[in-house]
Formats: C-alpha cells, structure tokens, sequence
C-alpha cells in the first residue's frame, strides 16, 4: 500500500498525533510485508519516544477460582458446567496459599460466571487478600462478571463495583470485551455482555476511581473494518472516562481439527503496531505472550508494545523452561525475553510503577 | 491458491509458529492422527504425519527429506504414566491416548520387548480404571511436573536403552 493516507497515518503515528478513521483503516488493511515493516517502524518510534528502550514485566499470579460457567462462549476452551469432568471450583485456603508462597505483586482473579464462587464469595477473598497483604495490586473480575454479580445480586454494576473497591479492588482486568462486532458477537457469543454494557462497566470503574484494561481478540474471522471500529470505541471511551491502563490485544487459539487459520505472528505484531498507533491516549500496550508465545511477544516489544505481561504463576513460565528452581527462572525468562527483544527489563507493579527504582 | 499446513499443537511446532507459514501458505491445528485424516480429505496440503499412518497413504503423499520429529533419548512429551513399574504392567489395563498412532505402537513395540508378545496389558476405554495412561505432547508435558507418585516411562528414552537408535515419530510429507 502506497497511498497518501498510509503515509501520513505512519508519519502521525510515529510521533504519536491521534489517526482519523480513514488513516487507521489503512494501516489496519495494509498487511504486505514491506507495509508491514513500515508499520513496525512507526510503532518503534512512538514507543521509543514514549518508553525508550525500557520494557516492563510482572510478578504476578492468576488466579481462576472456578471454571465452571454458565455462559455459552463458542471460542472458550476454559469453561466447564456443574458435573464435566474438568469442571473445578478452588477452595479459597488453596489460594491464599499460592499467594503466600509465591508473594506476587499482583493477582489477576477471573472466573466463570457460576453460583459456587458467587458475588459475596468473590467479595470476601479480595477483602481477605487485601488485609493479608495491603499492599498486593488485585485485579479482578471482568466487565462479564460485574455484570453477572450485578444481576445474580440484584443490585447495580455500580453497588457491585463499590462493593468490590471498599474490600481492596485495585483494577479490573479487561477481559470480555472480545470483538465488539455485533455479527461476530451473533455468532460465538450472542448471550455475553454486550459492547455498550461492557463499556458502561469500566467507565463505571473509572467513575469510582480505579483503572481497568482493554482487550480486543482477533481471529475469529473479524473484517478490517471491524477492527477499526473496535479501537475506535475504546479511543472513544478513553477520550470520555480516561481510566483505561493498558490495551492488550488477544488471539483465538483455533481447536484441533477446526478448520481456521492459526494466526501467523506477522498479524500478532501488526495487530500491536496498529494498536499504539490508533490509541495515542492509552498508556501502555501489552504483548501477550501466554497466548502469542515468548518469541513473538518478544519482537512485540519493537513493534509498540512496552509491557510483556506476568510470570502468571511461576509453574506455567517455569514448565515452558523446564526449570527445577520456578521463581527465580520466571523473573530471568522474562527479563531474558526483554533483552530478546532489544529492550532493558524491568519488573513493574500493579500500576506500572518500577519496583526496583532508585531513590 | 492458498497452501494449508497442518501444524500439531504441540511444542515442538514453536519454531514453526514462530517463524510462521511461508509466503502463500496457511497454518491449521490437527493433532497428529487428524492430520493423516484431513490429508486423505485433501483438506490440507502438507503435514507431519505419525509414521503409523505412513503405509497406508505414502502412494498420494511425497515424503520432505529428512525432515520429521525424532527423538534421540529422552523425548519428555511420550510417556507412560502408571501406577507400577513398566516391566509389571502384564496384567494391567492401559488407557491409550487417540491423538497419535506412533506413539500407540511404540508402546505396543515395548512392552512386548520387556514383558513378551503373550503377555501384554489390555487396552481399556475407561480412564479410570486404568492402571497406565499413554500421554503425547503437551498434555505429557503438563502431567510429567505434577506426577506425584507415578511411575513415568519415557517411550524414546527406553527404545534407546533397548535398540541404542533414536524413534522417529513423525514425517513431514505434501500431497
């Protein structure tokens, strides 16, 4: 793609001037692989400016109190229903236990939409999280579960929001959001939460003082337009509430034997090209690399993302590597993967905070 | 035309991923078993496929080279999981995984190496009644750093001791 537009999308983007509509477009459609460098360039340079050569990671832990869930997520290899096999619900001595021997800075709770781990039950572990450990970041619950609470409680999303924040919610992870296209919403999950609900939530969230991330997943066979629009309501959203942390971009991991392309990591890093580029307002942009791998999250680091997400819970890392001694491997794989990548690791808090800076 | 490559979603496909499908290709997941299925259907174009399945369908297929997966030693993703030794497993029932026939036939080769051609375990349908479990890939991977008190019985890594030759698994090959 050679158009005028094109260009001046990544001459803005590079210095990091907001795109209108038609210029994201363009650079959303424009997949060659020498656009494609042209594209990585323009998001270096706008996080290079932003960031410089520094880039972020967390000790963190997810935590997943129950799989069991009654939504009907086409794309979800997660959920289970009362009586699966794979169906389970944690006990919450279970958990404080993993988060008093692995002492993460932040936790990452998010779950099925189930009765067992319901909204008072969700309450009281953050509060006892809270007062265990005052200075843990807590992260939790998508726009998805909010709304859930809200209903199974009869109480509004922002009583149950309020609830959650007077325990010690710190922030709301930004999942559920999928694809915000209706036709694509129909198809995989007509019953979720729709984009103006999830939308309210987290304004709601920013209204009550804490911060929350977007997310946006692709490979569910989403048009370029419908990519757009996506940014363009959460740019939109941002520009209103202004409380959103950091836009991660997300991948549908394809099922064996379905017949849909696994995503090449050239769309990975263009999907986070695009990203810095069109939302000049939010912070920080993720590269995921649970779902993207560590190598490409790696290359992620140069193509506009600052931040590489968590060791989740040293076992996962640590599994990928094999290691016999997890903890500390998952802070070296990590800052190993950042250096991979051309960039300077730190290790961050729940608020992007350098854990380590100097007085 | 676009060319589909089936990739097995296992570790061992990281640099494949990594790199990503060459200039008019695609990548799809299929286990190893669904591959030889999906290449018989003419679905996808090339792939790894369980050298099990390689007689039956090398008249319509190319093999790539030398290109495969093979292990020499220890593989770590083909194990045997059971609650006894590997050479008491004679009157055991064994629960076997279906995503590979390679792996099911390495075993079968095993045991009756170890315990005798008249003597092998039976096969049961039921997982739990199992007294070993066949387990490939990630899954193998997964269970390996929880397994408590099991015995675990790398496959490759035994074929080595037994034959000092390394087993290979899988064969690149196109339509």
């Amino acid at each position: 793609m050679s158009s005028i537009v094109f260009e001046r999308a990544l001459e803005k983007g590079a210095s990091g001037e907001r795109l209108n509509r038609d210029e994201v477009f363009a650079v959303a459609s424009a997949r060659t692989p020498d656009d494609l460098a042209l594209i990585g360039k323009a998001a270096y340079q706008n996080r290079l400016k932003r960031f410089g050569d520094k880039a972020a990671y967390v000790f963190n832990l997810h935590i997943n109190p129950s799989n069991i869930c009654e939504g009907g997520c086409r794309f979800c290899a997660y959920s289970a229903k009362v009586g699966d096999s794979n169906a389970y619900s944690l006990k919450e001595e279970d958990i404080l236990a993993d988060v008093k021997r692995l002492k993460p800075s932040e936790v990452h709770i998010v779950g099925g939409l189930n009765h067992e781990w319901d909204y008072t039950r969700n309450l009281e572990l953050v509060a006892e999280l809270h007062n265990l450990y005052p200075k843990l970041h807590i992260k939790g619950f998508s726009a998805v579960e909010i709304d859930w609470f809200a209903k199974t409680e009869k109480i509004s999303e922002e009583e149950a929001l309020s609830g959650l924040i007077k325990a010690g919610l710190n922030a709301l992870p930004g999942g559920g959001a999928e694809i915000f296209s209706k036709r694509i919403r129909d198809e995989f999950c007509p019953d979720k939460l729709n984009q103006k609900g999830w939308v309210r939530i987290h304004q709601t969230a920013h209204r009550l003082g804490i911060s929350t991330n977007a997310t946006m997943l692709t490979g569910l066979g989403e048009s370029y337009e419908e990519l757009v629009d996506h940014l363009m309501i959460l740019r939109d959203a941002q520009d209103e509430s202004g409380g959103f942390s950091c836009f991660i971009p997300l991948v549908y991991q394809p099922v064996c034997g379905e017949e849909r392309e696994i995503t090449p990591p050239t769309d990975h890093l263009a999907i986070i090209a695009l990203s810095r580029l069109t939302l000049d307002n939010f912070a920080h942009v993720k590269a995921y690399w649970p779902m993207i791998g560590l190598d490409t999250a790696a290359a992620g680091l140069y193509w506009g993302a600052d931040d590489l997400d968590g060791t989740l819970g040293e076992e996962k890392i640590a599994h990928a590597a094999g290691a016999s001694t997890p903890k500390a491997l998952a802070r070296e794989q990590m800052e190993e993967t950042i250096r991979l990548g051309g960039f300077k690791p730190f290790e961050r808090d729940g608020v992007f905070n350098n854990r380590n800076s100097q007085i | 035309m676009t060319y589909p490559i089936s990739i097995i979603p296992y570790a061992n496909m990281a640099p494949f991923i990594a790199l990503g499908p060459p200039r008019g290709c695609k990548f799809f997941s299929y286990t190893p078993r669904q591959s030889t299925i999906a290449l018989k259907e003419g679905k996808i174009w090339a792939a790894p496929i369980p050298v099990g399945d390689l007689p039956a369908i090398e008249n319509n297929v190319t093999i790539v080279g030398n290109l495969g997966v093979a292990a020499r030693g220890a593989v770590k993703s083909v194990l045997l999981f059971s609650n006894r030794p590997f050479d008491e497993m004679s009157a055991a029932k064994i629960y076997l995984t279906d995503q590979s026939s390679s792996s099911v036939r390495l075993l079968y080769l095993l045991l009756g190496y170890r315990l005798g051609f008249d003597r092998l375990p039976l096969r049961t349908a039921y997982r739990e009644e199992a007294d070993g479990e066949l387990l490939i890939g990630d899954e193998a991977l997964i269970r390996a750093a929880k397994a408590g008190n099991q015995y675990i019985t790398d496959l490759a890594d035994l074929w080595y001791r037994i034959h000092n030759r390394s087993f290979v698994f899988a064969r690149w090959v196109i339509h």
